[in-house]
Parts: structure tokens; sequence; C-alpha cells
């Protein structure tokens, strides 16, 4: 009756986990309605027959798919098969390439779910293994395939994968946290006077607060063009600096005013 | 010339209109007992409100009793699962005496409820009963143009015929709300 039964989070891909999440319940007029597509979408079988079902067997259905209320819980796998070959995982976000990190964080901030198939091709990469005692196993630089590959992971199983997104928003927190002020902090159009500041410090403070405003507004192509020591040609070989290398160099730069 | 009353003494003769109007009375709050006993006896009888107002007290005494046993419990029980309407023949799937709803005529009951709770009748009887193919298989059709299409032919069915569909979605929300 049903083409497909899963039984948990391993038996569903991530193109379903994006579809499922696309769904809402606010969409719909009935919870009823809700799960039905919901059923639908998890069982690869059309709207009318779920419709169709006895309403007994369709609660009976809803108890066996009541790990959809659960998010997938799983280390993610350190590697994964795509028709295109192996992948390995950059477990260790550290080694992220400052460009990664960027566009890590434009995917993040504009709907990771939506964008998970992206944000995968950045943390899943080819991997060079010398099965040597003498030589690390090298990961590919970042590169310009992250759209091109990003079809790779439709059929991969969510549950192989999902868990690099709150591993990933965990340390994206305490990194912000440990750099925080790097990349200027919050604008506020507070400009009431401070009690006993001098004109020069209000002047100063203005001063201050507009260049804020404009490393907010120009964000990470500042960032890029200050590590690149205003050389705009050196942008693109700079996003393949180490994230922290990136990081550390911009502090410095900014403490020693270089 | 005195006009003859007539009364309708068994609910199951009530049309869906009729019975709906008795629900609504039902459930009102009313000042006095009387106000009440008149709104029913205009829906179970010929007379108008003005009629019935001024009725000899004794004769409206008397069809306060016959109101009395129109109640909802001496509704007919037994599912009817078949009917013939100009020549149509319209089933619904009644097994072993229950009828079971389906996830479809659920979730648009659900909304028949919420959006007109108190005249859904006509809508209920037009999503059980449906015309069957050539194969003597009921038709799925629950779009909206064939539900309206149902109701213009069904909506005249007495409530003997609705009435224990009307109980099954009645113990199938009570039901679905207690678990």
């Amino acid at each position: 009756m049903l083409n497909k039964e899963p039984k948990s989070w391993q038996d569903l891909t991530i193109d379903q986990f994006i579809e499922l999440n696309q769904l809402t319940s606010e969409q719909f007029e009935t919870e009823d309605e809700y799960n039905v597509h919901l059923l639908s979408l998890i069982t690869d079988t059309s709207i009318s027959i779920i419709e169709n079902l006895e309403y007994e067997k369709y609660i009976e259905l809803n108890k066996k798919f009541s790990f959809l209320k659960t998010r997938p819980n799983k280390p993610a796998s350190l590697s994964i098969m795509t028709s295109a070959g192996p992948l390995y995982l950059i477990n260790d976000f550290n080694q992220l390439e400052i460009g990664a990190f960027i566009d890590l964080e434009h995917f993040f901030t504009n709907d990771y779910v939506n964008n998970l198939k992206i944000i995968l091709s950045i943390f899943y990469r080819q991997k060079t293994i010398h099965n040597s005692p003498l030589i690390l196993d090298e990961f590919e630089e970042y590169g310009n395939w992250i759209y091109h590959r990003a079809e790779l992971f439709n059929d991969i199983s969510i549950l192989e994968v999902y868990n690099i997104i709150p591993k990933y928003l965990k340390f994206r927190e305490e990194f912000f946290e440990k750099y925080d002020g790097l990349l200027g902090g919050p604008v506020d159009d507070d400009d009431d006077d401070i009690q006993g500041e001098s004109i020069i410090a209000r002047s100063e403070r203005i001063k201050q607060k507009q260049k804020d405003k404009s490393v907010q507004k120009w964000g990470w192509d500042l960032f890029l063009y200050q590590l690149a020591n205003n050389d705009i040609s050196k942008i693109n070989e700079i996003t393949k600096v180490n994230l922290i290398q990136a990081f550390n160099l911009l502090s410095m730069k900014r403490e020693l005013g270089l | 010339m005195e006009k003859e009353i007539k009364l309708v003494t068994d609910i199951n003769e009530l049309s869906i209109n009729e019975f709906e109007k008795l629900i609504n009375i039902f459930s009102k709050q009313y000042e006095t007992k009387i106000e009440e006993y008149v709104d029913i006896i205009s829906v179970i009888s010929n007379l108008d409100i003005d009629e019935i107002e001024n009725l000899d007290i004794d004769e409206f005494k008397k069809l306060v009793t016959i109101a009395n046993d129109i109640q909802i419990q001496n509704l007919n029980a037994e599912l009817i699962s078949e009917i013939n309407i100009d020549g149509v023949t319209y089933k619904t799937n009644v097994k072993d005496n229950t009828y079971k709803f389906t996830v479809k005529e659920i979730t648009l009951l659900q909304v028949l409820l919420v959006n007109q709770p108190s005249n859904y009748l006509a809508d209920l009887i037009a999503i059980v009963f449906r015309e069957i193919d050539s194969d003597g298989n009921l038709i799925n059709d629950l779009s909206p143009e064939a539900i309206e299409r149902r109701k213009e032919k069904l909506s005249t069915l007495k409530m003997k015929i609705i009435g224990p569909y009307f109980m099954s979605l009645t113990n199938f929300f009570l039901n679905k709300d207690v678990k």
C-alpha cells in the first residue's frame, strides 16, 4: 500500500529532510492535512492514497513514524559514498579556510536547512590518502564547486550528516565569542551625550561609531581586503588561508595598527 | 376555520434543516422553558411562532408532551449503507454496522466543523454517501463540486438515514479527543 515505510531517520534522504522542513503546519487548515503531506513525503506515496486510508490506520502510521518529532541524532559520518566517489568530513572545523568559513556564514544565516546540501559540500571534501606514517592525509583546497557538488548529497541518509549542523553552530558561537569585536560590534543609533564627556572624546566616539557602521556594511569584504594588505588581486589567495590564522593575523594587524 | 396541526413525533422523520434547528435550540440558553418549547414546537409542527403563542394553554401543554419525546437518543442507530434517489445508487463504506471514516473525510469534516459548526449535516451526508462506478465500487470523488452536487440530491433525506452517521461522527470526535 505504501511505497516505503522508513523506520528511522536512517531511511530518509537529505532531499526528503529538506522537503519535510519546508512543510509547516501553518500552511494547512488542519493538523491532519499537514500530517497527510508529511506521510506522503516520507513514504513516497501519493496524497490521495493516504487520504483514502481509514483514519485508524492513519493514526497507527503516525505512531510508527513518531521519530519525525525528534531530530536525527548520531555523530556525522567521517566519510560518505557519493555517485562521484567518497568524500571525507573536515571534522575539525579549525582546519577550515577563511573562504569556506565566510561562505558557511552566508549559508547558515540564510536558512541552513534549505542550504544544507551546499553546506555539506563545504564540509565533505576529497582527500589524498598517503597511507604513510610520515605524511599526513590531505584534504583538497576549498574551491568553487560547492553548488556543482550539492546534488551529490541528494540521496545520502540524513542521519549520516545531520549532526554537523548543531556541532558547527556550537563551534561558530564559541568562535565568535573568542574573536568578539574583531568584526565590529552591533551598531546602535543612540547619539545621546554622555555626561561629562569632552567635546574631543565625543567627536572621537562618533567617528568610531561611523567607522563601525562602515565595517558592518562591508563586513567580510573589508575583512578579506585588510588581510590581503589592501591588495585586491590577492583576495582569492587569502580565502584559502586557514581560518584561525586569518583571524589571528587580522587581530594582530588591528592591535598593532598595521 | 381552525388550522389542523401537523406534528413530527419521531426525531428520525425530521429533515436535516429541522434537526439542525433543534440542535441549535438545545444548545441555546433560554430565559424561560416556555420560550424554548415555543421554538421546539415551531420546528416540529406546521405552526409559526405567532400561532404557537396564541394557542390555548391546554393545547400548548399537549404539544409540549409530544415535544418531550423528540430526543436525540431516539435517533435510529442502524446504518443504512445504500440508497437510491432518482435512479442513482449512493453507497457508504459501512463494515459490520460501523462506519470507519477515512483521513480525507475527517479532514473535510474538521474544516466544516470549524467554519459552519451548526449546519454541516448536508455536507456530512454528501461526503459519506457517494455514487458507485461500473464495478459497483464507491467513487472517491470528494471535490467541492462533487460534494455540492450530491448535497443537492441528498439534502431531502430524513434523520433516519443521516442520524447514524451523525452519531458515528460525534463518537469519532469524542474518542479522538479522549485519546
